[in-house]
């Protein structure tokens, strides 16, 4: 760059001035909403940052109107000075809308006052100030004349309700609304959730829910529950409020699990239909759980919480909706839940059978019997002011709308309400519970009062995950609950049914939000999880003609032709299926015969148990006697067991496995025999060999054959105890010459043979010889190991006064890739 | 080169002037933006109004309000507005500029350092018959707290204002965007002189 060119950029930067260069927050008004309720003279003054900078903890220090520089109209609202709005906080380009509320009986009609609005904000830790002007012409009464009129004064009204408790909350909209143009009369529910008002023109009501306590998308959910910290008092309702004592029909977690002994099914449907009514920069879970469900072979029946699409409801495995809701059954006010679609010219003409301000004529019918009606909540979350903006939306009656639109669900189906006040104790929850149940669900989760958004989508994620086993949220590792998986030492907890899950909820502090409790409970139907759970694997290798493997855990009723068992990747065949055990049989070799074990029902995938196998011809025996006289034999064996902690309960830490199980049907062993010993006048002599036979259930040889019969008993993950019983039956073994010396006459007997673990007998052990196995902790490999025995007797066909030796040794075998795998669910 | 830089500065010269013009927007301009004071004493700011609505309506005095922003609240009292004075109303006409009148007031609080300059922005809005908003422009004023005795006079410096500002004297200050295209012209033939 030149020396120009630098000298020129200079004197452009110098040139400016000093507001430019230190970017700052400058406020400017814009055009104010105005009017009358009562006595009072409001104003909804916009203010915008038209600065560069954004402002936080601005402060109003003063409000003044004034006439040619008197002051005229009493400050009603702000009701002190000074005063935060809201956050306190506006983003450069963002607008924040204050609400100033003067008396009115000075006020002269269409006069022009000055309204003036000074304060600070807090700029590089100064206070930095400012001071806004606005000519506003008074006018009696007010300019609302139509139901979107008054609706939007509405919403500006709650969008600047001071940051106070509810109760004062409502008092100050009932007060407003009460005054308002086109309202005949307006209430508060009893526990403060909503305020309510009667359309003069129409006689409908119209809803204005504040029962919501909201998280910022983001913000990482805290319980509001004993065992966590508390919520962030942002968001936290006042102490007063806490004293409000829970209802009598509250239960305790260990009652409601009691009452609500779970079925063992999984859903029938596998189309899941999860919904979010709240508006952008409002935390949900619907993302989480689709992808959790969706692992385990849900799928999406698509759709949203507009009308349109909520009236296409049915046929769902799994229904969440996730939402705003309400009930004031004492102001005939029933139960209603927030949907996305906005309140139109049609929420005015709810008294009409025809109208032309509304083309909706299914819109117009549901307004007019009920099904639909008039509703504003918070709705969204306004990153300039970091405030929930509210909006005015269609709620639906929801016992209603459902008897109207909704299809029946899948059978077994799940419903989860994620709504205030979705399991309240009232008639028309009751109603619409009822109304669920005759649609077919099985399960119905809710709130029974007020939940705040942390704590609501807090329990979701807990649930959803434990019904799944979705290794996702709350591990069982000690720490505080969050979004995460289980890392080693901990294992992921694999699936386990809604009593148990209510059980976990309580054990980590979740499942209440201030005097609002969560329950999970049964409706109809044998709902008991959101998808099958295998605890542990035993193997019978006796049976039919390669083994079989009982898979024990949770898999509901028989689904078959819509259920299978995969083994190692290949579909096993299915013997017996039983809600909490299944048979199946295995193969010898190649998929079917070890690895990960799952199991599927009706689409829904179980976690994966591995099956380790253990397969090699490093078995070796030999007995020695006196002289060169040796028997020895070679084993091929085959093990499989399931060598994996878990856990047969919830919360519980994994158990060690424990099974015994013999050695597969392919095993083999075979013997041989040679050598010579001399004894007094006489020579045993040792010859022949052949293969021994594995004993099963059908097709051992009474007589005439070796047999053996290995088994493994797993003690724990990294310990097991072999055995390998056997020995010849009559009529069978290698060959015995005894020569007499003196004569030169011989005598040929059988000589029998016996397996390691028999070799007791000649050591006077009372029970059949074990050998210890140590299995790696990691790769699972059967460790190389050695025993030996001496016997306290001569063998057979030996010099008598001679001791016979049995050294058994084995070497390494690798689990070839089917050791238990660390991060599987257990 | 040479001869672009002074093309260039010219057409910045000229883009300045129509700003201040503003051809469809309303604008106001001080007869002085910058007062010495000294804590306790009103210092008047006085200027015109410029109606420059292409619609052609006639706005009225009530239609103007001036927004303050960032100035030291430790040491500056809340600006405020004078505009119309003792509430006479007088119109302005589309393209046409006003008399230069009392617009806002402003003083120093006993807290404000001696010697120390105090800058605010001045935002001037209006509002025509439709109640819709218009956003003129933004002047950057300047309170000098004055150590001197001598310096007095600067009551008179804003035309009809300040009348109450007893410390110091009026210190004309040009806009930005004049300054900037004077300095770059100046500048550029500068350069073009040495080369």
């Amino acid at each position: 760059m030149s020396r120009l060119s630098l000298i020129f950029c200079f004197a452009v930067f110098s040139a400016l001035p000093a507001g430019l260069q230190a970017q700052s927050a400058s406020f400017v008004t814009q055009t104010p909403t105005t009017g009358n309720a009562g006595n009072t003279f409001f104003v909804f003054l916009p203010v915008n940052n038209a600065g560069a900078a954004d402002a936080s903890s601005i402060e109003i220090t003063k409000v003044a109107l004034t006439h040619v520089g008197t002051s005229v109209g009493t400050l009603e609202t702000p009701a002190a000075l000074p005063f935060q709005p809201g956050t306190g906080f506006l983003a450069a380009g963002g607008t924040r809308v204050l609400d100033l509320e003067f008396s009115n009986s000075q006020l002269v009609n269409n006069t022009v006052y000055l309204l003036t609005v000074s304060g600070t904000i807090q700029a590089k830790g100064k206070s930095v100030g400012f001071s806004l002007n606005r000519p506003i012409v008074y006018k009696t009464g007010n300019t609302a004349a139509a139901h979107s009129d008054v609706i939007n004064l509405i919403t500006l009204k709650a969008n600047t309700l001071p940051d106070t408790d509810k109760a004062t909350q409502n008092q100050a909209l009932l007060n407003f609304v009460l005054h308002l143009p086109l309202v005949s009369r307006a209430g508060i529910a009893a526990d403060q959730s909503l305020v309510w008002l009667v359309w003069s023109d129409t006689g409908r009501k119209y809803i204005i829910l504040n029962n919501d306590i909201l998280d910022v998308h983001g913000t990482p959910a805290v319980p509001t529950g004993a065992a966590q910290p508390a919520a962030q008092a942002r968001t936290a309702e006042p102490a007063a409020l806490r004293v409000i004592p829970a209802p009598a029909t509250a239960r305790s977690f260990a009652a409601a699990a009691a009452a609500t002994a779970a079925g063992t099914d999984v859903p029938s449907s596998k189309k899941m239909r999860l919904l979010n009514g709240m508006g952008s920069g409002m935390s949900t879970v619907v993302g989480d759980l689709q992808t959790w469900l969706g692992k385990a072979g849900y799928v999406s029946s698509g759709g949203d919480m507009s009308l349109a699409s909520l009236r296409t409801l049915g046929g769902d495995g799994v229904l969440y909706i996730g939402s705003h809701g309400g009930v004031d059954d004492e102001d005939d006010t029933p139960f209603n839940i927030w949907t996305s679609t906005p309140t139109d010219a049609c929420e005015a003409e709810a008294n009409k059978g025809q109208s032309a301000k509304c083309t909706d004529a299914v819109l117009l019918d549901d307004l007019i019997n009920e099904r639909v009606t008039g509703f504003s909540a918070k709705n969204s979350f306004n990153p300039a002011t970091r405030d929930f903006d509210w909006a005015s939306h269609y709620g639906i009656y929801a016992t209603a709308f459902a008897t109207k639109y909704w299809k029946n669900f899948g059978g077994n189906a799940f419903v989860y309400i994620d709504t205030c006040d979705s399991d309240a104790q009232t008639p028309s929850v009751q109603a619409f519970k009822s109304t669920l149940t005759s649609l077919g669900a099985s399960a119905y989760a809710g709130w029974t009062e007020s939940v705040a958004t942390g704590d609501s989508l807090n329990v979701a994620h807990f649930v959803f995950d434990r019904l799944l086993g979705a290794d996702s949220y709350c591990p069982e590792n000690g720490a505080p609950c969050a979004l995460g998986s289980a890392a080693p030492p901990f294992f992921a907890q694999r699936a386990f049914d809604y009593s148990q899950a209510l059980q976990d909820l309580s054990l980590h502090g979740l499942g209440t939000s201030k005097s609002s409790q969560f329950d999970l409970e049964h409706l109809a139907g044998t709902f008991g999880q959101l998808a099958p759970s295998i605890s542990k694997l035993t193997v019978n290798e006796l049976d039919g003609t390669s083994g079989h493997m009982i898979i024990y855990g949770a898999f509901g009723s028989d689904p078959r032709p819509d259920g299978l068992v995969t083994v190692g990747g290949a579909e096993a065949q299915i013997e017996r299926w039983s809600p909490d055990s299944i048979e199946v049989d295995l193969t010898l070799n190649g998929g079917g015969s070890s690895g990960d074990v799952q199991v599927v029902s009706r689409s829904h995938k179980s976690n994966a148990a591995r099956l380790t196998e253990w397969r090699g011809d490093g078995f070796k025996q030999s007995i020695q006697a006196n002289g060169s006289l040796l028997i020895a034999a070679d084993y091929t064996l085959h093990f499989r067991a399931d060598i994996r902690k878990y856990r047969p309960q919830i919360h519980t830490e994994p158990v060690e496995p424990s099974s015994v199980g013999f050695a597969a049907q392919d095993s083999t062993a075979k013997y041989s025999a040679s050598g010579s010993g001399n004894g007094i006048g006489q020579v045993f002599k040792w010859t022949g060999s052949g293969t021994m036979t594995l004993v099963t259930l059908t097709g051992t040889p009474q007589t005439g054959a070796t047999i053996f019969s290995p088994n493994l008993r797993i003690v724990d993950s990294t310990h097991a105890l072999m055995q390998i019983v056997g020995e010849s039956e009559a009529n069978a073994g290698a060959t015995c010459t005894i020569v007499d010396t003196n004569t030169g006459t011989s005598q040929t007997s059988l000589l029998p043979i016996t397996a390691p673990s028999s070799f007791s007998v000649f050591a006077f052990q009372s029970n059949v010889l074990s050998f210890h196995v140590t299995l790696d902790k990691d790769s699972g490999q059967f460790q190389s190991g050695t025993d030996k025995f001496i016997g306290l007797t001569n063998y057979f066909c030996t010099f008598d006064q001679t001791k016979a030796q049995d050294l058994f040794t084995w070497s390494a075998i690798s689990a070839n890739g089917t050791q238990p795998d660390p991060k599987s669910a257990r | 080169m040479f001869r672009s830089v002074r093309v260039f500065a010219v057409l910045l010269f000229l883009a300045a002037l129509s700003v201040s013009a503003r051809a469809d927007g309303i604008s106001f301009s001080l007869d002085a933006a910058s007062f010495n004071t000294t804590p306790g004493n009103q210092v008047t700011f006085s200027g015109t109004i410029t109606n420059g609505l292409a619609s052609g309506e006639t706005l009225d005095a009530f239609s103007f309000f001036f927004d303050f922003n960032n100035f030291d609240a430790t040491a500056v009292d809340f600006p405020f507005q004078i505009l119309p004075k003792d509430g006479t109303d007088f119109l302005i006409p589309a393209g046409s500029t006003s008399a230069s009148v009392q617009l806002f007031g402003a003083s120093l609080l006993p807290t404000a350092i001696p010697g120390s300059a105090y800058s605010f922005d001045v935002t001037l809005q209006g509002f025509d018959a439709a109640g819709d908003t218009i956003t003129g422009n933004t002047v950057t004023v300047t309170l000098h707290y004055a150590t001197s005795t001598g310096g007095g006079g600067g009551g008179n410096g804003g035309g009809n204002g300040g009348g109450n500002g007893g410390g110091g004297t009026t210190v004309p200050e040009p806009s930005v965007w004049l300054l900037l295209g004077a300095g770059v012209l100046i500048f550029a033939r500068a350069i073009v002189k040495r080369t």
